[in-house]
């Protein structure tokens, strides 16, 4: 079957533990996927994941079938792992946490250019020397 | 504080409260990441239009939701406070002065809600009917009951309406069918309802195999179908077909006519093409020894009807 994308949905969801409620079932619903297919199939792709909140791309077809792409992981997950944390970021003070090199944010930003919209590998390190802040940890040369 | 997780799409009685924070472009990771605290489990990212006024500046929406009954001042405070937080250790100028708004949504079995755009439709003699329809089916109607709504084809795309109405007129009673792609069996299981003796599907999904089982079971022609795994090599060796029908790219229509024609005796139904691909495609399978004898189309899409020549 040939297969054009008529609307595409980009959500973010807990690895294994998607549901049906809002805000999944409202934005899927609206394009008349499957819900409980879609929460089944991320829960068992993801399964191993556990923990971390993974950005995934649905894409509707023509004929309202849908199929979706795990996106790389949120930029604040990158980072920590450059900086080799295991702590939690979104619950991170104010103190500095760890470490990661310019060349690392670099890196980072190249992976995540497309999935943050942005028109530039600046705009796109700037993106992640703001999270790499956000998440209490300090960018070195 | 109960997670909306232990609620698995059941309908909360008191509704939704949807939070809404509207980002500038490529911040909306930092923010959904923000958002996604107690008791709120997931986040939607929507690119906006811009705002009236704005410049053109283009903005993302990240929204997320709690249960109403969940709702209170200190939960909203709770999570202003968290994006405002991230925003603010970020220290980009752009992150200032985020707008959290809260938003009451009426309760809805959201699991359930996505089933009312689906309904029974009719292709010719062909009624393609969800098993929670009601429609009142007629008694010229042959109804081909599908469930909708998973990854593959569902009969309502342009390009297998089409297959679905032309094969009302190309198969006689009893045929020998191949259909090449077969995905979730639609048009091969038509086929059978339409009076195919025997039909033939494969499919280079892993998955197809299963759903087209299922979706023949379903129908009652399952000792008329037989679904493989696989590819057009599979078919080396096989006997002819009065009929096949293939629905796929016009790329690998391409690549495939003569095998195409080598499997047919009487007709080759060929769709999935769009339209900007018809002219490239139509030497190749004279080459192949294809004659179009029809060419029918679809907003953008066509279905081509030959015979080997």
């Amino acid at each position: 079957m040939a297969k054009e994308a008529v609307a595409k949905i980009k959500l973010q969801c807990p690895a294994g533990q998607a549901t049906p409620a809002p805000p999944v079932g409202p934005a899927l619903g609206a394009h008349g996927v499957n819900i409980a297919q879609f929460v089944k199939e991320f829960n068992d792709r993801t399964r191993e994941q556990m923990g971390l909140i993974i950005p995934v791309e649905i894409s509707v077809y023509g004929d309202r079938s849908f199929d979706f792409i795990l996106k790389s992981p949120p930029a604040a997950v990158l980072l920590k792992k450059a900086a080799k944390l295991d702590k939690g970021a979104g619950n991170v003070g104010h103190e500095t946490v760890g470490k990661v090199t310019r060349a690392q944010v670099e890196e980072i930003a190249a992976l995540k250019m497309k999935d943050l919209n942005a028109r530039t590998v600046d705009a796109a390190c700037r993106i992640i020397e703001g999270t790499a802040r956000s998440s209490g940890i300090v960018v070195t040369d | 504080m109960t997670r909306a997780n232990d609620e698995v799409g059941e309908p909360q009685a008191d509704g939704w409260i949807e939070v809404r924070v509207r980002v500038p472009l490529g911040w909306h990771e930092l923010v959904a990441e923000a958002l996604v605290v107690e008791p709120c489990t997931q986040a939607v990212i929507e690119d906006a239009l811009p705002p009236e006024g704005s410049g053109g500046e283009v903005f993302t929406d990240v929204t997320t939701f709690y249960a109403a009954r969940e709702d209170s001042s200190v939960v909203r405070e709770a999570i202003t406070a968290a994006v405002r937080a991230r925003a603010e250790r970020a220290a980009e100028p752009a992150l200032r002065d985020l707008a959290v708004g809260f938003t009451h949504l009426p309760a809805r079995d959201y699991a359930e809600s996505w089933k009312a755009s689906w309904r029974a439709f009719r292709v010719g003699r062909l009624c393609i009917v969800p098993p929670w329809s009601e429609l009142e089916l007629r008694p010229a109607d042959l109804p081909l009951r599908l469930a909708p709504g998973g990854s593959f084809g569902t009969g309502r795309h342009p390009t297998t309406r089409t297959c679905l109405e032309r094969l009302q007129s190309l198969i006689r009673p009893g045929d020998r069918l191949l259909d090449a792609g077969s995905g979730s069996g639609v048009l091969a299981v038509a086929s059978a309802l339409l009076g195919a003796g025997e039909v033939h599907g494969f499919d280079l999904d892993p998955n197809a195999e299963t759903a087209a089982n299922d979706l023949a079971r379903d129908n009652g022609v399952l000792e008329r179908c037989h679904f493989r795994t696989g590819g057009f090599d599979s078919l080396v060796g096989s006997e002819p077909y009065d009929g096949v029908v293939a629905n796929i790219y016009a790329d690998v229509l391409a690549a495939q006519a003569t095998i195409l024609r080598a499997c047919a005796r009487r007709f080759v139904l060929l769709s999935g093409i769009h339209r900007r691909h018809l002219d490239g495609l139509r030497p190749v399978l004279a080459a192949a020894g294809l004659t179009v004898v029809a060419e029918r189309p679809r907003g953008a899409w066509r279905t081509l009807e030959c015979v080997p020549s």
